[in-house]
């Protein structure tokens, strides 16, 4: 009677997500807003307080943020071909990956904290307005996105363990395993947004 | 014109019987059936503005006179924002895609069910989240919030009163309208059945499927503004701040990106339940139907460009001054070209004046003195002078409630034997509507000249002089009131003892009408006939 | 039915492209020319971008509605910047 929808649809499911990611990109698109009219109204600020964050840090983390987004893109195609096993040791190795760049953030923020330079603090209010705002923005942006980050590995490791539980076939649960990984993917873009916007301004 | 679909001996109940044979509030909190999920967002939002309408009526009271009269100056800030907050966030928004949009986007389009329907039930429980959220900061300890449903910074993040937990309720209910809109879009894209193309889909669930591109596009601007609010409050960014170097005027800029184009998602789908009801009391077909179609698009498109006009006295530049201003006309079009061809599908017609019908056109007569009354607004010069007053009042409310409201009650009506299986009588919601009609254009046309004359907006307390145009405005929201009881009393009424309806009482087209009423739990019997189904 | 995704080899290369760009952009931004910084880091990232949408999210074996709703996304946060640009690049 009616086209085949619902539940089995794969391409339903695809577009859903693309839908929700759609969200996502608006979501962090206002806070890029803030950003654009920000760095428009205090370019030198920008550079300089940009300069005060850690380049290696955050060359290495983008690194890894891609190389996870590699193993996610080769564990939805071993999925595909049936390749179970190897698929869910690919997922394993994106969320090591994704912990890993938590970590690296969260020792970068320490040492930022551990300077004074988060909103509110003393020696940050003394500086420049326009190196607050950069501050201030650093937190928010890395810090949503850091938020995205974990809620994506907490959907992989779900991932993970229902296709263990239920004997998983490429049938049945590829649209599941597209769908994160496509999550994770948006997560790696905003990142490779991020990164030039706040470690390489200059 | 009753369809010759007969009545079963035993009274048929379709979906109102849970496939499962269960019963009780169980068989429908837990329901990923459509059709009860509009209905249960139909009762969540009619409760809700029954709320907010007690709490204009008291709001009206208070201005009944000068000076103190029932509350205090605080008591009545916290009434307009929670009025404001329940009506747009908890009414409004999902008024009709959540609930008519629910019921009958899958019906229109023939398909069996939405895309997602595990999500479409999460998106309902989303919503009554964030609607005890936004109880609880109206109730819990402190102070209920007092900013107004803008939330305006720096207020808002200087204020002692429960701001954060009305704005996480916010937050909230736009996931839930972000869930409905991404399912309808994908509905509409996946599952239409075999053989309607594009241009034969029916023109609400075309507003339907506009509407959800606002409500995926749009609503994470707010979510991220919201969010900033709380950090702002919580973590002390200063992005908003002046003090510290940031600029308050991106927040304006921020709520209105999403809060304009939520006004399109307030009226694009009342469109849409007019375009149904008026070929359906005409007789005809509707007038213009890809004309209408293109101007839903175009509102929800347009909608994105002018949310300028509601800062025009904030200290936006010169520049976005006059280009917001000009784009606010050109939004105009669209609305202009589908009342046009609503009185067009009239013209001619055999017109059955039915209560729908009734609310239909009062909706073409209020809707239109809202939109003209927008021009104004819209028009720099004289915005200058009637912004934030009772003019501005009075245009809203002629817009949303003139405009939406009468429109939800309108697709009420048209809706309800389909939805119920029962039938409305006519002469009881024919008086609701008069009661309504006349009390609406009593409480809210004099706002209009209160508004020229200064008064304005969120004062608890006025000059003396003003006194006899608000006496008259809050006998006026008394009489809408009795209309809204009566038709409240009627449509309870009828759900128990109306007369058993037809498949089709009104020889409307749509495909929802080929199926019995209420429909079975999988929508269709028989697969429904292609070739008519356009409005 | 969607063609069957990229191959193993096709995703390690757009993998080393994407670490290539990550380089370029780090050593354009040391070279410090005015002007210049801003655009090329967003070129950069938007190539960057395009190519994760296009090959590990398989955009392109998708049918054209997926890119069309893209593009809508796209625009409309184009719009938003732009009009807001209206107000703060001359107030
Ligand atoms: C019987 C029905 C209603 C009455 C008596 C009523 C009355 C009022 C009054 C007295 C105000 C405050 C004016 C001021 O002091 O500035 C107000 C504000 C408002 N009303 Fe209504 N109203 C009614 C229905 C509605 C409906 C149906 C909607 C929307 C769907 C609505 C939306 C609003 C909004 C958004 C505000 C602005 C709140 C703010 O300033 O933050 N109202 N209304």
């Amino acid at each position: 009677m009616t086209e085949e929808g619902g539940h089995g649809n794969a391409r339903a499911s695809r577009m859903g997500m693309w839908l929700f990611l759609f969200t996502e990109m608006l979501l962090f698109g206002g806070l890029f807003l803030v950003y654009a009219v920000y760095r428009r109204g205090h370019p030198e600020a920008f550079h300089a307080a940009s300069g005060e964050l850690s380049l290696a840090f955050g060359a290495g983390n983008t690194i890894l943020l891609l190389t996870s987004s590699l193993s996610m893109a080769l564990a939805v195609a071993a999925f595909e071909r049936g390749l179970i096993s190897r698929a869910l040791a690919l997922i394993g190795g994106t969320i090591g990956m994704g912990l890993l760049f938590l970590v690296n953030k969260g020792l970068e923020w320490s040492v930022k904290f551990g300077h004074g330079l988060y909103p509110g603090a003393a020696v940050l209010e003394a500086r420049d307005p326009g190196e607050r705002l950069f501050f201030s923005l650093y937190f928010a942006m890395t810090g949503l996105h850091g938020l995205h980050v974990l809620v994506g590995a907490g959907v992989l490791g779900a991932v993970v363990v229902l296709v263990r539980r239920s004997g998983a076939t490429a049938e049945r649960h590829g649209p599941l395993v597209e769908n994160a990984g496509l999550y994770w993917h948006l997560v790696d873009i905003v990142w490779i947004f991020l990164f030039p916007l706040f470690y390489l301004i200059t | 014109m009753a369809d010759a679909v007969v009545t079963p001996a035993a009274p048929w109940r379709g979906y109102l019987d849970a496939p499962d044979g269960r019963r009780g509030i169980r068989s429908w909190i837990f329901s990923t059936d459509h059709k009860r999920i509009g209905v249960l967002y139909l009762w969540s939002v009619l409760a809700f503005f029954a709320v907010g309408v007690a709490l204009g009526l008291l709001m009206r009271l208070e201005s009944i006179a000068p000076g103190p009269t029932i509350m205090s100056a605080r008591a009545y800030n916290a009434f307009f924002t929670l009025h404001g907050v329940i009506m747009i966030f908890l009414f409004i928004i999902p008024a009709v895609p959540a609930s008519m949009g629910n019921f009958f986007l899958p019906l229109q389009i023939g398909a069996r069910d939405v895309a997602f329907p595990r999500l479409n039930l999460l998106s309902w429980w989303v919503y009554v989240t964030g609607a005890v959220l936004a109880l609880l900061a109206m109730f819990a300890g402190g102070h209920p919030p007092d900013t107004g449903w803008t939330f305006y910074v720096p207020y808002s993040v200087r204020t002692d009163t429960n701001v954060s937990l009305a704005v996480l309720a916010a937050f909230v209910l736009g996931f839930s309208s972000i869930l409905t809109g991404l399912n309808f879009i994908t509905t509409v894209h996946t599952m239409r059945m075999k053989g309607m193309g594009w241009f034969r889909i029916p023109l609400f669930t075309w507003g339907i499927y506009a509407t959800a591109w606002v409500q995926v596009l749009a609503t994470p601007i707010i979510a991220v503004t919201l969010l900033l609010v709380v950090l702002e409050r919580v973590a002390h960014l200063g992005l908003f701040d002046p003090v510290r170097g940031g600029d308050p005027l991106l927040f304006q800029h921020l709520f209105w990106i999403y809060s304009h184009p939520a006004v399109y998602i307030m009226i694009i789908p009342a469109m849409g339940i007019i375009s149904e009801v008026i070929p359906a009391f005409s007789g005809k077909r509707i007038y213009g139907y890809r004309a209408i179609v293109y101007s839903s698009l175009g509102i929800a498109f347009a909608g994105y460009l002018v949310w300028g006009h509601h800062m025009f006295t904030s200290g936006m530049s010169d520049t976005a001054r006059w280009i917001f201003s000009f784009l606010t006309f050109i939004v105009a079009v669209p609305s202009g070209v589908k009342v046009f061809n609503w009185v067009a599908t009239l013209y001619k017609g055999s017109i059955d004046l039915s209560a729908s019908l009734l609310y239909a056109l009062s909706f073409i007569f209020l809707f239109s003195i809202g939109g003209l009354t927008g021009l104004v607004n819209g028009a720099l010069a004289v915005n200058v002078h009637v912004h934030d007053t009772y003019w501005v009042v009075a245009h809203f409310h002629y817009v949303m409630f003139g405009g939406t409201g009468f429109a939800v009650f309108a697709g009420l009506l048209y809706w309800f034997p389909k939805m119920t299986g029962r039938m409305v009588p006519k002469a009881p919601a024919i008086v609701a509507w008069f009661l309504m009609f006349a009390g609406f254009n009593i409480l809210y046309l004099p706002m209009f000249v209160l508004g020229w004359m200064g008064m304005p907006r969120r004062y608890y307390d006025y000059l003396p002089e003003l006194q006899p145009l608000h006496v008259m405005a809050t006998v006026g929201s008394w009489i809408l009131a009795a209309g809204l009881v009566v038709l409240a009393a009627t449509l309870l009424r009828a759900l128990r003892h109306g007369d058993p309806a037809p498949a089709n009482p009104w020889g409307a087209r749509g495909l929802e009408w080929q199926t019995p009423s209420p429909p079975p739990t999988e929508n269709f019997e028989i697969e429904p006939v292609l070739g008519d189904e356009r409005p | 039915m969607r063609p069957e995704g990229p191959s193993s080899r096709a995703l390690a290369l757009v993998w080393a492209t994407l670490v290539a760009l990550t380089g370029v952009t780090i050593a354009v931004s040391r070279l410090r020319i005015p002007g210049w910084s801003v655009p090329v880091a967003l070129g950069v990232a938007a190539a960057k971008s395009s190519l994760v949408l296009a090959v590990f999210m398989r955009l392109r074996d998708e049918d054209r509605a997926f890119k069309v709703m893209l593009g809508v996304a796209v625009f409309t946060m184009a719009v938003i910047l732009g009009l807001t640009f209206t107000d703060v690049a001359f107030r």
